[in-house]
């Protein structure tokens, strides 16, 4: 009942914008390096000789002509939301390219792309370019912003995780197969299969671990180490390494919601430059 | 001033009187409500089915085990490398009815095309039309 009440008054918390700031400048650079595995991908959509397979039936596909000028939109909006520069267009600007992209066709989709359109519409609400940015340098934006986005990335984080953990308790899976087929290590051959199941059993763990873990102050710095080590583990150990260096870097930015203190105190209108009287930073949320 | 205000993670009741409009609070919680209930709900959905699905979070979670064969008018069968058809390899996309619009499109002399999971042993046939 308790815990009821304080997602009732959701709204009218603040947090912290510095982390959030940091997190948006992390979503950004993913975006902006996001468009080297897109465009071959956009380019491929028009290629006569392959198979496609639009997600959506009358969705107005993009034009051969016209994916350069998407993909610059793209790169410029990636840009503008990273520094922090026009965030909120930039940021509306850029989900609506992101929403477009998975919904153009099914084989566009990544877990990394979807994540990356869920963090940046997300962002954009949380009204992120408040700090670490060109928007706070020149505005003097106010150093604290709605609560209820942050609270939505900490819990979207727990979400993939435990998902993806959950969706990993299958017989091939922890049999240690599908790692056996995704690892690119030397020597693969020689490892004893029961390694593989070894691992298996142990990242559904770590999933699980760092699904609930950041939510416990004294576990959250461990979470943290745990969780780079891991993206660093699969980063090192596996095959598709471009959609995993994204994906950490959209895990590692979201990471930092959990940095940002949460208020429980009214709204003050700022005294000068925009800046709340007192804000909490750094205290423990 | 710092004394007045609280910090916390959640854990703690809230202290602060409400503030906005009465509509914008109701559209934030119906936004959050709406967010949680597609990421909780979508997923969740997603489990009770075998092999791998979008918006599921379900990474390197299964194997696919998709074959597409190409059947032909002569009675001839021919295994397709989907690499070679496809814009991308993806273990979560249903290749089939696309594929076999494609291939029955493409491939002279295509009757059929047969798209299998070895692993879930299950067979779709899609015969091309005329």
């Amino acid at each position: 009942m308790r815990r009821l009440a304080v997602l009732r008054e959701l709204p009218d918390r603040r947090a912290s914008a510095g982390p959030t700031g940091l997190a948006r400048l992390g979503v950004g650079a993913a975006a902006i390096v996001e468009v080297s595995e897109v465009m071959p991908l956009l380019h491929r959509l028009h290629d006569p000789s392959l198979v496609t397979a639009p997600r959506i039936a009358g969705l107005p596909t993009l034009p051969a002509a016209g994916v350069g000028l998407f993909l610059g939109i793209w790169v410029l909006a990636a840009l503008a939301f990273c520094v922090g520069w026009n965030t909120r267009p930039a940021g509306t600007v850029l989900s609506g390219l992101l929403i477009y992209t998975l919904a153009l066709d099914h084989q566009l989709y990544t877990n990394h792309l979807y994540l990356m359109a869920l963090l940046t519409v997300l962002l954009t609400l949380a009204d992120s370019g408040a700090a670490v940015s060109v928007d706070s340098r020149r505005k003097g934006r106010p150093l604290t912003i709605p609560a209820w986005p942050v609270v939505l990335i900490r819990l979207q984080v727990s979400i993939v995780y435990l998902f993806a953990a959950v969706a990993k308790l299958n017989v091939m899976y922890l049999s240690g197969l599908v790692l056996r087929y995704q690892l690119r290590l030397p020597g693969l051959d020689s490892i004893p299969p029961a390694l593989f199941a070894l691992a298996a059993i142990g990242s559904v763990l770590t999933e699980l671990f760092l699904g609930l873990a950041f939510w416990n102050r004294r576990l959250r710095p461990v979470a943290c180490v745990v969780g780079v080590g891991f993206h660093l583990t699969i980063l090192i150990t596996m095959r598709v390494m471009p959609d995993l260096l994204t994906f950490a870097l959209l895990m590692g930015s979201a990471y930092l919601s959990f940095f940002s203190s949460i208020s429980s105190a009214p709204v003050r209108q700022p005294a000068s430059r925009g800046r709340l009287e007192a804000t909490p930073e750094g205290a423990a949320g | 001033m710092c004394s007045s205000l609280k910090t916390d993670n959640l854990d703690r009741p809230p202290r602060a009187p409400r503030s906005g409009r009465p509509w914008k609070r109701w559209s934030i919680l119906w936004f959050c409500g709406l967010f949680l209930a597609v990421q909780i709900l979508v997923p969740l959905s997603m489990l009770t089915k075998p092999g791998t699905y979008p918006f599921g979070w379900q990474m390197f979670s299964d194997l696919a085990g998709n074959r597409f064969e190409v059947l032909t008018s002569d009675g001839n069968a021919r295994t397709i490398d989907l690499a070679e058809h496809a814009v991308r390899q993806r273990d979560d996309v249903d290749y089939g009815p696309y594929l076999a619009d494609h291939l029955c499109r493409i491939v002279p002399d295509a009757s059929e095309v047969v798209a299998s999971n070895l692993l879930a042993e299950t067979a779709q046939r899609f015969p091309c039309a005329g």
